[in-house]
């Protein structure tokens, strides 16, 4: 794989840096939108090849509980896509944190919540890294499902993603236990593009 | 220069303009015609004065997420199906009474905190994956199943007794096994043929399928031989279910002709037991075989125990 | 003129000091720390007239080095500098002893006048 799709440290610090701000960005708006306080862990960044990527979502969605895991696309002048995971006993309180009664504790009820939280996060995330960057992108409507083992998740992996940046986060509610991770991959030429942006900000400051 | 208002009219999906307190503040063509309610009547009304069903915490949630964020919200067919009940006139092939729809959600007018609502029709999509659905399912229970006779293959057989056997340890159940072999059916083939043998297979496979309960398993292991699965029952109580079953053979019959075609079947019995089977329900089986034997040796249309 | 800036990513430290270039003299001294701890010593040592201070960082974070360095100095001006803009984190801020709070990515206009209203420059 070529080395000019990795990041260097300062590339790294920079990125870091933009993302704190962008998930920042997406707390306040949870704040707002359903009135509740959430924390954003600070994320993590890795960059890892399609194999590592499958190891880690093996080991994320191989345990005894379900997990609900939504899907959503970035268009523009950066590509790719994000993913939100988030275990079954998170997303029931999730759904309670989003005021739903207890017959409104099922299945599709919680899938729209999770819905709903992922994309809050997501788009709010990207735009504002977006505005950071410089570069205008649009989002494909998110779908969710419902995975009890990491063999139900019978995806094709475009060969394109053959070098994925993975930046994590958790987010925490305030005493609510519930914990989900979003993912963002980008595709090669987004790398590339990523890159020179970082080192033109870099430069400038 | 584009006529926003004739794209607004004649585009093939529906747009609603909502302020944040859900009062309609456009309608357009698609909607009117598919709801029967036009613009000028709705304008300014509450969505849910004509649409009560609409789930308003939900809706009220998801414009302000659009305002705050200013990036769309969605309502996804999976799983709301649909935001506006429109009825289908579909008469043939019809999988859906409403209209299945995906609905965005994108910001309007920040300032004055209005949104907009676009509805696209995704009936026929969701028409297709529910086919999809449907023949993937057949196709599964087809790979577990004979061709000929449609009852279980074997390699259905082992998974599934393997499943059922830790089920009834757990639940302290007795399980117990027959294999059921057609006598002299080789005598069968060359005297009527191999179309009148299949016959008799096939009479035979769909018999033992109406004798049996829904939770016993029939497989098809070989030619002529069937082995059958069940649940919750000791040798005792599998031995006199064989027996009826042996009975029954009795009295069936394949024409050929003017001919009928009769037969019987020789049968051996296990129930599974945790110290001689300890290798597994594999064991049974061959136990049940070798009791088998012994029904064809002493003189075949009986049924016998393995000890 | 001292100031003292902390945050654990170089590139926020560079934008901090960016945005702070127009309002700064050539005397004046920039004094970068990485982290809670750092920064609570360095403002032992170096008595810096103004400290920006990032909230998230390893081994202490935000908003307990600026309830030490209060708890050192009553009159220490800290100002929160964070992306995690909510309520309940200014409000925990403020408690400690930070004198304001500006939000990520910095507009230099926003701190000027903050800094003017707080009668710091």
């Amino acid at each position: 794989m070529s080395d000019n799709l990795t990041l260097n440290e300062d590339e790294r610090d920079c990125l870091q840096e933009l993302m704190n701000i962008s998930y920042g960005s997406a707390t306040a708006a949870i704040a707002e939108i359903i009135d509740r306080f959430a924390t954003l862990s600070i994320p993590n960044i890795k960059t890892a090849t399609l194999e590592e990527f499958k190891i880690y979502l093996k080991n994320k969605l191989d345990h005894n509980s379900s997990h609900y895991v939504t899907n959503q696309l970035i268009n523009g002048t950066i590509n790719g896509e994000t993913m939100f995971i988030i275990d079954e006993k998170s997303t029931l309180n999730l759904g309670k944190e989003f005021e739903l009664d207890e017959d409104e504790l099922v299945d599709d009820e919680l899938k729209d919540v999770v819905l709903e939280i992922s994309n809050i996060i997501t788009s709010t995330t990207l735009s504002k890294f977006a505005e950071l960057i410089e570069a205008s992108i649009t989002f494909s409507p998110p779908t969710v499902k419902i995975l009890h083992s990491i063999d139900e998740f019978n995806e094709h992996y475009a060969n394109e993603y053959s070098h994925i940046i993975i930046i994590t986060t958790d987010i925490k509610f305030k005493e609510q236990n519930i914990n989900g991770e979003l993912l963002i991959l980008s595709k090669d030429e987004s790398i590339l593009f990523m890159k020179s942006a970082l080192n033109r900000l870099l430069e400038e400051f | 220069m584009i006529n926003n208002d004739i794209i607004f009219n004649t585009i093939d999906n529906g747009i609603i303009v909502l302020d944040e307190n859900l009062k309609i503040k456009a309608w357009n063509y698609w909607l009117e015609i598919r709801t029967h309610i036009k613009q000028s009547d709705i304008l300014d009304k509450k969505i849910f004065d004509k649409f009560s069903y609409i789930n308003e915490k939900k809706l009220k949630r998801k414009i302000k997420s659009v305002l705050v964020t200013n990036n769309p919200s969605y309502y996804s067919v999976d799983p709301h199906q649909f935001l506006i009940d429109i009825k289908l006139n579909t008469i043939i092939e019809k999988v859906y009474d409403s209209m299945q729809q995906d609905i965005t959600i994108v910001p309007y007018d920040l300032e004055k905190k209005l949104v907009c609502l676009y509805i696209y029709d995704k009936t026929s999509l969701c028409k297709t994956n529910f086919k999809l659905e449907q023949l993937n399912i057949q196709l599964k229970d087809l790979s577990n199943r004979d061709p000929m006779t449609q009852a279980y293959n074997r390699r259905y057989f082992s998974e599934v007794s393997k499943k059922m056997l830790s089920l009834s340890l757990r639940n302290n159940q007795s399980l117990s096994l027959i294999i059921l072999d057609i006598d002299k059916f080789k005598d069968i083939n060359d005297s009527h043929g191999h179309s009148i043998g299949d016959d008799v297979i096939i009479l035979l496979s769909n018999t033992l399928e109406n004798l049996i309960r829904n939770s016993d398993i029939n497989a098809r292991f070989g030619g002529e031989e069937f082995v059958i699965l069940f649940n919750d029952s000791n040798a005792e109580n599998t031995y006199s279910l064989a027996n009826e079953i042996r009975k029954k053979v009795q009295t069936l019959c394949v024409k050929n002709e003017d001919k009928e075609v009769k037969f019987t079947v020789s049968i051996g019995v296990a129930e599974y037991n945790e110290e001689i089977d300890k290798k597994g329900i594999e064991n049974t089986i061959k136990r049940a075989d070798e009791a088998l034997y012994i029904a064809k040796e002493n003189g075949r249309n009986q049924v016998v125990i393995s000890k | 003129m001292k100031y003292l800036v902390t945050d654990d990513s170089r590139m926020a430290r560079k934008m901090i000091i960016k945005s702070i270039q127009e309002i700064i003299n050539d005397e004046d001294v920039i004094i970068q720390a990485t982290n809670g701890e750092e920064a609570v010593s360095i403002y032992k040592e170096e008595q810096p007239d103004i400290c920006f201070m990032d909230l998230t960082m390893p081994v202490m974070d935000g908003f307990e080095a600026t309830l030490l360095i209060n708890n050192y100095d009553k009159k220490a001006k800290i100002i929160i500098v964070s992306a995690d803009i909510q309520e309940g984190s200014m409000q925990k801020a403020k408690e400690n002893g930070a004198l304001g709070f500006i939000k990520k990515p910095i507009n230099p206009e926003n701190l000027k006048s903050m800094l003017v209203k707080l009668e710091l420059i």
